[in-house]
């Protein structure tokens, strides 16, 4: 009665022999992970957690049309910082409220270090229907004659917006007048100069933390 | 005699005063109502302001208008997993003895379609219909965005 059955010890050992498989391809994995993530303690310091990516990310091939209709593609990321927004003229109060802390954040970078690797500033619009290259040309310039604003077919835009973890979406509300607003993420991201995604900037923004972290982020990357 | 001749006509005065409103002085009243001048491409722009209600009723706006804009709504900006988004309030309630703050990245007026482009110092009148038939207005204050637009946050 008590005495196993062959069948049912073979059946033991080889469901110990599988768990062992599948702790040890676990560990594997998790180490493989961590490695790839880089989460030991030490990669990133605590400050920038949940901001800076241990690793920067590659940027997809970009094919924008700036605000002058000249292309914007990877090569204009090269050899500077860029502060990447996005979202639509037609947004009344979180793309203006971002934009302006994306100038007061450009003009206090700017003057304290003049020397470091120059930093610009993209609106890229998710409404490329409505938000032509002369209407983004006005509206970025408004808040920063230096701002460049870009966008791009939809066909275009959803494939980088979903590699850049970047959501939007039309919302008609109910309308049948034809007008719409679009939902969209509010996240600032920030590519570094050899054109890479390096961190993502979560909402409420404020300019006086963004500079302090972009700072950090500066001594991390010594760049 | 000579006191109910001083005081009729002041009674009088007071009665068609109070008739010609409708009520008393407005229990909601409106402060800082300003719009972030917006670059002058823009065909929506956004509206702030702190309603505060005196009264021991809930004040409700149902309607805005202003004979600025073609449409005027209210909005509350909503942000769930980093994504924004903005939901029409078909309403607007202001609990009795409280204020209701209208400001960067939350409740707003959304004001579409500017008859013309609106400049830092310009004024708009805007009007509120109240639930309760009354209306109420307010002059609002178009004004560079100095700050973070969310200046509040600085000094919690």
């Amino acid at each position: 009665m008590t005495e196993p059955q062959p069948q049912s010890r073979t059946g033991r050992i080889r469901l110990v022999i599988l768990f062992t498989a599948v702790s040890v391809a676990a560990l594997l994995a998790g180490a493989w992970f961590s490695q790839q993530l880089g989460t030991s303690p030490a990669a990133v310091p605590e400050a920038l957690n949940g901001t800076v990516f241990p690793r920067s990310r590659p940027v997809p091939s970009l094919a924008l049309t700036d605000h002058n209709g000249a292309t914007f593609d990877n090569a204009r990321l090269k050899g500077r910082w860029s502060f990447v927004f996005f979202g639509f003229t037609h947004c009344p109060d979180v793309c203006p409220t971002t934009l302006q802390v994306l100038k007061q954040t450009y003009l206090q970078i700017q003057t304290a270090n003049t020397s470091a690797t120059p930093v610009q500033v993209i609106f890229v619009s998710v409404d490329p229907n409505r938000d032509t290259a002369p209407i983004l040309k006005q509206y970025v310039q408004f808040y920063n004659p230096d701002f460049i604003g870009a966008t791009a077919p939809l066909g275009t835009l959803t494939p980088l917006t979903r590699a850049l973890g970047i959501l939007y979406v039309y919302d008609t509300q109910g309308r049948s007048d034809g007008s719409y607003t679009v939902d969209h993420s509010a996240q600032i991201l920030l590519i570094d100069p050899q054109g890479n995604w390096r961190a993502v900037f979560s909402p409420p923004h404020d300019p006086a933390r963004i500079v302090d972290t972009f700072a950090q982020i500066r001594q991390f990357t010594g760049e | 005699m000579k006191l109910s001749r001083h005081i009729l006509p002041s009674v009088f005065i007071l009665l068609t005063g109070c008739l010609s409103t409708g009520q008393a002085a407005p229990p909601v009243s409106i402060e800082q109502a300003w719009i972030p001048e917006a670059p002058p491409v823009v065909s929506v722009l956004a509206g702030y302001m702190t309603l505060k209600n005196a009264d021991t009723r809930t004040a409700t706006i149902m309607a805005a208008s202003s004979p600025a804009f073609g449409r005027v709504e209210i909005h509350r900006t909503v942000i769930k997993d980093g994504m924004a988004s903005m939901q029409q309030q078909s309403s607007l309630d202001i609990p009795a003895g409280q204020s209701v703050q209208l400001k960067p990245g939350g409740l707003h007026l959304m004001l579409i379609e500017p008859k013309k482009p609106l400049k830092q110092d310009d004024v708009v009148d805007v009007q509120f219909q109240m639930k309760d038939g009354s209306q109420l207005s307010a002059r609002f204050t178009v004004k560079r965005n100095s700050g973070a637009g969310n200046e509040h946050q600085h000094h919690h």
